[in-house]
């Protein structure tokens, strides 16, 4: 399983520099093994076998922390530094065969520059459904550094706080990754969200409680459709301008950011039920 | 729990506003749709009169040149080739190489240009690529062709980097002395500008061949216009050509001369007209719905009225100057007028009835012509480039052969566009001060986008309205109950509920995808040769039917009953049907206005009334009878096969319809890359 994912992760990071957040959820995944229940609920399920009334609850709670020092911890690091052997295997080999490859276009560091540095330093500012080009147009020269600087660390600065918060749910982690990058990204595009939106079906039971999904869906259809129209408008027609453009890349962001805010409020919230129902089911049960 | 007390705080101010709305959706609708209705109505009302927006312009400020001069040798040019058309088999060739002549004869630079021109074309996607700049795929026209000819005047002054074009469509082979005036007044202008120190873009005299229509010479040299070749053509491109009887040989050399891009485009057109007075047609509607700037329009108008006397007239619905509901609704208007104005004298809303009248019929036709998306005349072809056209059409009162009334049509004629190419000779960008999008009530007054877009949103608002109280209906007829007794199977009900709606999109798309290859069928059923309109639009019907058929069978699975749906199932594929309406609608407006407007006007009574009629049937108060009898006749009326023979009958009074009259018109549609086509079809 280990060499798989790891050639999946350096493939993934080698053609878009992106995909290489996925490292995070990847490890938690391996480190709990893949089918694991997700850990606060397994331990709140131990907890509430014992206790029947309101007043078992604090003795619930010393019973966890003591059960928390004799729990196997079950995240095991070994597969987790495996996955890493093989995934600093695969990148030499990448690199290696790019190396051979290039040798007479210029070299690794040539090629460095045009993928890598090309998704990083922004510089072909064609218009897409993203949201960076029209800003970049207009940034001056002087302060185009720091705005760099900025739009990278809004991913970044993402990453640390959901891993801490998901980090029982690893598969969702990943999906949610996947979300923003491809919506905040230099140069997204409609199969980047395509891309998402396919792992969407994944979660169908968790995220049965969405609120907006018949919005959302209307939306994201209607500004798909509104975006090759207004793009005609500017370009063939000379009726419109970028403007109008932009505003339905805009728009489209903004139905991203609903989606992902509503899907990881509705994650929460069925974690919620499912631990509010663990506890009070034997409860039922027993009675 | 933190979470429940932001929730109810969030739902105070601008939910409880939406929760109103909802609930009285019905209301809300009914007011919204009459007041859209109404506001269409008062359209002719609130027209303001035009004026020059680009103050470059300064049409008339200079004092025309045109004199007796140039119009006696458009005389000379106009008896050759009259004298030509008694021998009408070498009338092409010849009439070009005359032409020809005269022009090179000025010091202009000449080029013939050859086309081959296309027939039935069919391209539904071009819309989203813009026009066709591929090379010409069937071979099998290249034996009819045709020629332009075109004189290029270089500016003395100029850089070369910019051109106002002339067009006078010229039909060598048929002839007549209208068309040969139309040249003449073209040649006499063209002759003044070699000769004026002013000039400063370039003049491209456009002679179009229009043996097969007056569009597609356009098209064709405006298409080779903007594709650069890099390969010598000249030299491929020289040919012989032999006209039989006379042993006649001419080398004729094809190429194109280019000159930079174009400021503006005049067709010019003379027609035999029977009115009172001189007047001047402008015909200004492009494919898809597109308008030439504002600006242009102005220019003609205020140069024909106050400089040379004509009168102007746009295009107007005969039969509605004639129907007494109009009228009626006229003098409504002009009552309410004088009311406001005694309220408030400051309010200049009145307009008589007459002017009503003539402003209803001017605009219906404008609507139309823009909601058809066929352009009225040989401009149509530029604006596809974005260079603002019209076509400008001459009518006298007496016929043209008398020759002092023909030097004085030449006169004020020539003096007309040497006023409107010196305006536009001012520009230094293009036209892009004035409106591009409006609509005509006559033609000095017009109705811009920001007030008839409220008539249509005011229309259109009820739908996302309706689609939002019925979803909300259907959430609250199934509540997720919290109970724990049965968890589990409560969960898994709870999940199939909240995705209940995509089974009724699935079946939304399911019709859009039926409607979309409906309206690709009469592609394939035009390349059946030899059949005539009937049989065709027979075919059509019944591939459709079929196809129909099969995609129910094939999509629509059987768990879903169509026909059997309980109550919340049903308003949920309501709910559906109304947002992708909704959307479609809107992006609607945005390509062609009009097409929106019209589909609106026709089917969001209909969207908004449907029920289903079994349900209707067996419900047994009045109400419900009433809706079902409504939604039958809009149901009809919608229905776009049924709104054309409604409306023909209407007009032409029953008599001379046949199904075959349809297939025409929507073959006439189609051939014009029509946005509306997909429109219609996207809807059915």
């Amino acid at each position: 399983l280990a060499p798989l994912a790891a050639f999946g992760w350096v493939m993934g990071t080698h053609l878009s520099l992106y995909p290489g957040v996925l490292i995070i959820p990847l490890i938690l995944l391996l480190g709990n093994g893949p089918d694991a229940p997700p850990r606060k609920l397994f331990l709140q399920r131990r907890c509430s076998k014992g206790g029947k009334n309101p007043s078992s609850d604090s003795s619930c709670q010393e019973e966890e922390l003591f059960n928390q020092s004799k729990l196997p911890i079950t995240f095991s690091w070994k597969p987790v530094i495996h996955f890493l052997f093989w995934a600093s295997i695969w990148s030499v080999y990448v690199l290696v065969l790019c190396g051979i490859s290039v040798k007479q276009n210029g070299g690794m560091l040539e090629m460095f520059k045009s993928t890598y540095g090309f998704i990083l330093t922004v510089e072909d500012l064609s218009p897409n459904i993203g949201v960076l080009w029209y800003f970049f147009a207009e940034v001056f020269e002087f302060f185009r550094n720091f705005f760099l600087i900025v739009f990278h660390m809004n991913i970044l600065v993402m990453i640390l706080p959901l891993a801490i918060r998901l980090n029982h749910r690893p598969c969702f982690l990943a999906f949610v990754y996947i979300a923003i990058s491809s919506m905040l990204k230099s140069y997204p595009s409609v199969g980047d969200s395509a891309l998402y939106l396919g792992l969407l079906g994944w979660f169908v039971f968790e995220l049965a409680d969405l609120q907006f999904s018949f919005f959302l869906f209307w939306g994201c259809v209607g500004v798909s459709l509104l975006s090759p129209v207004m793009h005609n408008l500017w370009i063939w027609r000379g009726t419109g301008n970028a403007n109008f453009y932009y505003a339905t890349a805009m728009a489209f962001a903004c139905f991203q950011i609903v989606l992902v805010v509503e899907s990881v409020s509705a994650i929460l919230n069925y974690d919620r039920k499912l631990r509010k129902l663990s506890v009070t089911k034997p409860v039922d049960g027993k009675s | 729990m933190a979470e429940t007390e932001v929730s109810k705080k969030r739902k105070r101010p601008i939910v409880r506003l939406a929760v109103l709305l909802l609930s009285h959706s019905v209301l809300v609708s009914v007011i919204c749709c009459t007041a859209g209705v109404f506001g269409l109505l008062l359209l002719p009302v609130l027209a303001k009169n035009t004026y020059i927006s680009e103050n470059a312009l300064m049409p008339g400020s200079a004092s025309s040149m045109l004199s007796n001069q140039e119009v006696s040798e458009a005389n000379k040019l106009i008896k050759e080739l009259n004298n030509l058309h008694s021998n009408p088999l070498g009338a092409t060739t010849e009439s070009h190489g005359i032409i020809a002549k005269y022009m090179s004869n000025l010091g202009a630079q000449v080029n013939n240009h050859k086309f081959h021109p296309q027939l039935n074309q069919f391209h539904p996607l071009h819309f989203f690529s813009g026009p066709d700049s591929g090379v010409m795929q069937e071979n099998s026209t290249r034996s009819l062709y045709g020629i332009n000819t075109v004189g290029i005047i270089r500016a003395p002054r100029g850089d070369g980097k910019e051109a106002i074009v002339l067009v006078t469509p010229y039909n060598a082979v048929k002839g007549g002395v209208r068309e040969t005036l139309s040249l003449g007044i073209a040649y006499s202008v063209f002759s003044l500008l070699t000769r004026v120190t002013w000039l400063a873009k370039d003049i491209i005299w456009l002679v179009a061949d229009s043996q097969y229509g007056e569009y597609a010479p356009v098209a064709a040299w405006l298409r080779d216009y903007h594709t650069p070749a890099f390969s010598n053509l000249d030299s491929l491109n020289t040919e012989t050509c032999h006209v039989g009887n006379n042993n006649f040989e001419s080398k004729i050399s094809y190429g194109i001369r280019r000159s930079g891009t174009m400021a503006a485009a005049l067709v010019l057109g003379v027609a035999y007209g029977n009115e009172n007075e001189d007047t001047l047609g402008i015909y200004a509607e492009a494919s898809n719905g597109q308008m030439p700037n504002l600006d242009l329009i102005n220019i003609v108008h205020y140069l024909a009225v106050h400089r040379q006397g004509l009168r102007v007239k746009v295009e107007q619905f005969h039969w509605l100057l004639n129907s007494k509901w109009v009228k009626s609704l006229g003098e409504v208007f002009e009552s309410l007028g004088k009311m406001v104005k005694t309220l408030n004298p400051d309010w200049k809303l009145g307009i008589s009835a007459a002017d009503y009248v003539e402003g209803a019929a001017t605009l219906a036709s404008s609507l139309y012509h823009q909601a058809l998306g066929v352009p009225t005349g040989p401009h149509g072809a530029f604006r596809d480039y974005q260079v603002d056209a019209i076509t400008l059409e001459f009518s006298l009162r007496i016929s043209f052969d008398r020759l002092d009334r023909r030097n004085d049509f030449l006169l004020h004629g020539g003096r007309l566009i040497e006023g409107v190419i010196r305006s536009v000779n001012n520009l230094l960008e293009k036209f892009h001060q004035s409106f591009f999008l409006y609509l005509l009530t006559s033609p000095s007054k017009f109705v811009s986008v920001g007030v008839y877009m409220i008539a249509f949103a005011l229309l259109v608002a009820p739908l996302p309205v309706v689609a939002a109280s019925l979803y909300a209906k259907t959430l609250d007829l199934n509540p997720t109950s919290e109970k724990d007794k049965s968890a589990t199977s409560n969960e898994l009900g709870s999940v199939l509920q909240s995705w209940k709606w995509l089974n009724s999109v699935k079946t939304v798309f399911v019709v859009h995808f039926w409607g979309a290859t409906v309206s690709l069928l009469p592609y394939f059923i035009s390349q059946i040769p030899d059949s005539d309109p009937t049989t065709n639009f027979s075919v059509w019907i019944l591939l459709s039917i079929l196809s129909l058929e099969i995609l129910r069978w094939i999509l629509v699975s059987p768990s879903s009953h169509i026909y059997g749906l309980p109550q919340g199932e049903w308003a949920i594929l309501k709910s559906a049907t109304i947002s992708s309406f909704f959307i479609g609608l809107g992006l609607m407006s945005v390509i062609n206005f009009a097409t929106a407007e019209i589909g609106a006007l026709l089917m969001v009574p209909m969207a908004l009334m449907a029920h289903p009629l079994k349900l209707d049937v067996r419900g047994q108060s009045l109400r419900s009878i009433l809706r079902m009898i409504c939604n039958l006749v809009l149901g009809v009326i919608s229905f776009p096969p049924a709104t054309f023979f409604v409306f023909k009958g209407v007009i032409e009074g029953f008599s001379g319809i046949k199904a075959g009259d349809f297939w025409n018109w929507v073959e006439s549609l189609w051939a014009w890359n029509s946005a509306t086509y997909l429109y219609i079809a996207a809807r059915s």
